[in-house]
């Protein structure tokens, strides 16, 4: 009985006007939005590459007086995410670099800044298209699920036979999903294709599980829309009425919810910017240089007496072993202590941006459609894992910078009670060579499952939920 | 007659709950932009006072653009800040406020809102206007009265356009009174003028969706049917064709890569040195000065044309792409109302062009040797330089397609079998 | 003939709607095997609510309905294996033929594996056209639409059918063929319950003619009886007394 109506559903669907419509949306729009989203990924894969080759040649050619002045900084740079062909998320608006300087780091410009003359419009990524344009059309079609065969009085054709409620749902259900289902697999496989035309890495590493996850993120995405859809349909007895709440619930969904819990949570647990934040990193650096630099000057005094002396002879004198043991030692302590107090500030800046986070990830979460689409972006490698490894790699490398570059040639300044002030310059060994890369670990898709157990929740909860709504509703619908 | 029938059809949808619900979404949607935007713009007038050029210092950088918390379009890419140096021009991220670089949803402003939400509600409004009233028969009723079917049309647009509008004008001026009030926020007069050339443009918009929606009724026979169908449309309309143009513009003008400038670049440096090698050689190392100096100026020179066909062939990129989005009144739309603010693509490339300038006055005091680094101004091109820059032909534009699907709806509905 | 037992049993029917309507009121009514009631009334008389209550669209308020014995509401499955239903505007699957609704409908019905022949044939037999059988439905007419729907309980073959105004709005001779079908499942041992506006046909085709007033039945009649009554008369004079309910 069952297989009888599921039958019946698809061939219904696929004799109407929609299956054609639905099935040339998903043929237009999946490939074409793979495949560009692609060209773009070369062309920005090709840029970094460039960017790389550039900057290692600026690195090979630092010299020992421009560490000292003070005047040589690094880039390091973000490799493009492969996957942000299927979900952009952050990826045109994290920095494609960031600057690292003796006074610290700085972003520098996004992706999108050159790109944006073209993104005015908004753009259109995979994940876009399935949760503004499929989800759409999956509670369009679920819409007369129910309310259509009221209306057309076919529903009470069927009920008049021995043939269960839950039968007729499910089999309405299962049908009417399937009809949306095989094009859109059939839409997808194709966009696949074309992106292996283009040497899409698909076999390596852990890509086509990611792949296959995002496929399997998306149909269920498509189900759960399809069953909100049923069980609006359910509940009210005219097609045009449950159209309509479809419509209010697809904006709240898709537009309402989410922006607002950005905006709830700004409210509730307001924080600085990332501007001030370096600000003030680079004025507790300046203080605490200044500090040493009056440390030294005392220590230099105590030491050498109050002569000033510019130009030392070739023997090393015994003030001379005391004095390099002595400023060794403050300028380890001071680099410490500022490593330290940065790091505090960065931790502190860190922790009050992860509570704002949260705050406004849960809320947001009560949107299947955001569960979704953050999902689908840490699945992906663009989403908010991939922005806090960022954060943690620029973190890690500005202090590896630090210890083996800024701080080995470093000129000294020695504030000298009276107010003189003087140079002093520590050159240790620069191994130009083996300065360290800049790398940030990626994170796996296990743990992108983990740490995203609330979206998966809510995606279940808005699976099960409407099943079980609709269920309830239609047992009771009156069919008359 | 006309206005009796608009005035049923204001009182019709009055009474219906759709009606209010579709007016609290909206209203919750446009405050909601309008707070996060304004203290975005707040956050971001407070980090321009922070990285603002100090005097002496050759920067250029822009404070945000108030009007920006209505479109918001590249005033974030227009506030960076762009640091000239010898080697050309550095360029920082600028102002972003922790609100921008945390949303995973960027907060829509009131041009998204309006382009997406706003016509989507009067496709609402317009799809069952014929085909609901047929399906009742009162549509049969009313026409056998003496009533012109053009004056039926009419009459029902114009009542729907007026439910849709004076609630939508009403919350808008609502929340620029209420960012007005703040001192902080720094409206200039001329932009209470762009600000109400801008809804007048969404007004047009919204109206043009409306036209559609009763077009399309007019062509079904049952409401159903023309929601689904105008749905359909208004998804391919609103995200698809606006993207379009782009992605075909790209495949056929070519702009050249990072890479392949760069690549460039080094062969012009290295042929010149090489050049001056040989040359310095001839003459035995004298007259060097003179010889470095002719060379960096021919370096200078190429490079500079290097990046202005550069900017030639993104500018045609550029202007290929608008004409073939424009099939969209989406598209119009949101070219329209940036430009019109202040941070539309003619903007920021007009931008572009003043720091070019301002790099180089900068460069060429340095040469002369002389101590004052001029400070950086820029000027908003005037409303009517925005007009005649194409923001008028987007204003007509989606004008023309008011009166297109107006009048084929006035056709399909002359021809509408009432039975 | 030997007493024998109802088919279709209404036992004390009531019904009272969530707004207050008592649109039944204690209605007692059997059909037996190879007879033919039809209900006359009003519109708003209860017709309607009769034949939703005997399909569980509904539940009674008191009272219960029998289907070849069994409890509907108790068990609305087994009951409804054994009745067909024909509805006043039979609207089908607009995009299917008829043959592809006739097949569906047939399945759930329990007749699965017959074969398009089968389908044919009793299309024939309710003379629906021969060309229309692999036509989309949404093209027919109404009288081609009610046959079609009259197949659909044929092919199910359940020992007693439901029909609410089968006939409204048929021009005389598609009503006049439809009752001639009607009247050889009767020949056949089907019981059938059937309201109708159409006092005429009632009158014909009808062993037996009840009168529905405001709820209740205040009148029934067998065939024989009516052979001295005018049952137009009566219909009428009911219609336009006063109300039962003062």
């Amino acid at each position: 009985m069952l297989k009888t109506i599921v039958r019946k559903e698809l061939q219904e669907n696929l004799y109407s006007y929609r299956f054609p419509l639905f099935a040339l949306i998903c043929f237009l729009l999946v490939p074409l939005g793979l495949y560009v989203n692609n060209l773009n990924y070369i062309k920005s894969v090709r840029d970094y590459n460039e960017q790389m080759r550039l900057a290692d040649e600026a690195v090979a050619s630092i010299k020992m007086q421009d560490v000292m002045a003070g005047k040589v900084s690094i880039k390091g740079f973000r490799p493009p995410a492969l996957l942000s062909i299927f979900s952009q998320g952050f990826e045109s608006a994290l920095p494609r670099f960031y600057e690292f300087t003796p006074d610290g780091y700085m972003p520098g410009e996004s992706s999108s800044g050159e790109a944006s003359i073209l993104s005015v419009q908004g753009k259109i990524d995979f994940v876009f298209l399935i949760q503004m344009v499929l989800s759409l059309v999956g509670l369009l079609f679920a819409s007369d699920v129910i309310a259509g065969e009221k209306e057309s009085g076919t529903l009470r054709a069927m009920l008049s036979n021995s043939l269960p409620r839950d039968t007729i749902l499910v089999g309405k259900i299962t049908g009417g999903y399937l009809a949306l289902w095989f094009p859109f697999l059939i839409a997808f496989v194709l966009g696949v294709v074309l992106l292996l035309v283009r040497a899409f890495p698909l076999f390596v590493g852990d890509t086509q599980a990611r792949v296959l996850s995002v496929f399997l993120a998306a149909s269920l995405f498509m189900l759960i829309y399809f069953a909100i859809g049923s069980m609006i349909s359910s509940s009210s007895s005219k097609t045009r009425t449950s159209l309509i709440v479809i419509l209010l619930v697809w904006v709240s969904f898709q537009l309402v919810i989410p922006r607002v819990s950005d905006m709830i949570a700004d409210i509730i647990y307001p924080i600085r910017t990332e501007t001030q934040v370096s600000l003030e990193k680079s004025l507790l650096a300046k203080s605490v240089d200044t500090e040493t630099s009056r440390e030294l000057g005392r220590q230099y005094v105590l030491i050498y007496g109050n002569e000033v002396s510019s130009g030392r002879g070739d023997k090393e004198t015994p003030e001379d072993v005391k004095w390099n043991a002595v400023k060794t030692e403050i300028e380890s302590n001071a680099r410490e202590r500022k490593a330290h107090q940065i790091k505090q500030i960065d931790d502190a800046y860190g922790q009050e941006k992860r509570i704002r986070q949260n705050i406004a990830t849960n809320l947001s979460l009560l949107s299947p459609s955001a569960a979704f689409a953050r999902l689908l972006a840490d699945v992906c490698g663009t989403g908010e894992i991939a922005r806090r490894k960022y954060g943690e790699a620029v973190r890690d490398h500005a202090r590896a910078l630090d210890a083996s570059l800024f701080s080995r040639a470093k000129r000294t300044v020695i504030a000298l009670p009276g107010g003189h002030t003087s140079l002093s310059f520590s050159m240790q060994p620069i191994d130009v060579k083996a300065l360290p890369k800049f790398t940030i670990a990626p994170a796996s898709l296990a743990e992108a499952f983990k740490e995203d157990w609330a979206s998966l929740l809510s995606l279940a909860f808005w699976l099960i939920a409407p099943f079980a709504a609709a269920y309830v509703r239609f047992l009771k619908y009156d069919v008359r | 007659m006309t206005w009796t029938i608009a005035r049923k059809e204001i009182i019709a949808n009055l009474l219906s709950y759709k009606f209010f619900i579709v007016i609290l979404l909206t209203t919750l949607l446009l405050f909601t932009s309008f707070f996060v935007l304004y203290k975005d713009y707040k956050g971001r007038l407070a980090d321009y006072e922070l990285v603002r050029a100090k005097p002496g210092e050759p920067i250029a950088v822009l404070p945000p653009n108030p009007l920006s918390i209505f479109a918001k379009g590249l005033d974030e890419a227009m506030t960076r800040s762009f640091e000239i140096s010898r080697t050309g021009i550095d360029v920082f991220a600028g102002q972003k406020s922790g609100n921008i670089i945390f949303a995973f949803f960027p907060t829509p402003d009131f041009v998204y809102i309006v382009k997406v939400v706003l016509s989507l509600v009067a496709l609402l409004f317009g799809f069952d206007q014929v085909s609901r009233e047929k399906e009742s028969g009162v549509l049969r009723l009313m026409l056998s009265n003496s009533v012109s079917r053009a004056k039926i049309l009419t009459g029902k647009w114009l009542g729907n356009f007026l439910s849709l509008s004076v609630p939508f004008l009403l919350m808008t001026f609502l929340g620029f009174a209420l960012i007005n009030l703040d001192p902080g926020v720094g409206f200039p007069v001329s932009s209470i003028g762009r600000f109400f050339i801008l809804i007048l443009t969404a007004l047009v918009y919204i109206a043009l969706f409306l036209s559609l929606g009763i077009l399309v009724s007019a062509l079904t026979r049952r409401a159903a049917s023309s929601l689904v169908i105008l749905l359909l449309i208004w998804a391919v309309t609103v995200f698809v064709v606006p993207n379009l143009g782009t992605l075909v513009a790209r495949q056929i003008v070519d702009v050249p890569s990072v890479k392949a400038l760069s690549e460039k670049q080094d062969q012009l440096w290295t042929r010149e040195v090489l050049q001056m090698e040989i040359e310095r050689r001839a003459k035995n190392d004298r007259g060097t000065g003179d010889l470095v100096k002719k060379h960096f100026e021919t370096i200078n020179r190429e490079l500079n044309q290097m990046e202005e066909d550069y900017r030639n062939k993104f500018d045609r990129l550029v202007r290929l792409s608008k004409n073939i989005n424009r099939l969209s009144p989406a598209a119009s739309f949101v070219y329209a109302t940036t430009e019109l603010a202040g941070t539309g693509i003619g903007e920021e490339s007009r931008l572009k062009e003043d720091v070019l300038r301002y790099k180089d006055s900068v460069l060429s005091n340095l040469e002369r040797g002389e101590k004052q680094v001029p400070a950086f101004a820029y000027r908003y091109r005037t409303v009517g330089q925005v007009l005649s820059q194409g923001g008028l032909f987007d204003l007509v534009w989606l004008v023309f397609f008011n009166i297109l699907f107006f009048a084929m709806g006035y056709v399909a509905f002359v021809r509408y079998d009432v039975r | 003939m030997a007493k024998q037992v109802s088919m279709l049993k209404a036992d004390d029917l009531s019904k009272r709607y969530e707004d207050g309507v008592l649109a039944l009121d204690h209605l007692n009514l059997g059909v037996r095997p190879g007879e033919v009631y039809c209900l006359l009334g009003a519109n708003g008389a209860g017709k309607t609510t009769t034949i939703n209550l005997f399909l569980n669209f509904i539940p009674p308020t008191t009272g219960t309905c029998y289907i070849k014995g069994i409890d509907v509401t108790k068990d609305p499955l087994e009951a409804k294996k054994y009745v067909s239903f024909v509805s006043e505007n039979v609207m089908l699957y607009g995009n299917f033929t008829a043959r592809q609704n006739l097949e569906f409908f047939a399945k759930l019905g329990g007749k699965t594996n017959l074969a398009k022949e089968q389908y044919y044939q009793v299309m024939r037999r309710v003379s629906l056209q021969e060309k229309a059988f692999e036509q989309r439905v949404k093209t027919y007419s109404k009288g081609m639409r009610q046959k079609l729907g009259i197949s659909i309980a044929i092919i199910k073959d359940a020992p007693a059918v439901l029909l609410d105004e089968p006939t409204a709005g048929l021009d005389p001779k598609a009503a006049e063929e439809f009752l001639e079908i009607l009247g050889e499942l009767k020949n056949e041992g089907k019981a059938i319950l059937m309201s109708t506006h159409d006092i005429f046909r009632a009158k014909e085709i009808g062993d037996r003619v009840g009168i529905m007033k405001e709820g209740r039945l205040v009148m029934e009649r067998t065939r024989e009886e009516l052979q001295y009554e005018d049952l137009v008369k009566i219909y009428i004079d009911y219609m336009k007394s006063e109300p039962l309910t003062a």
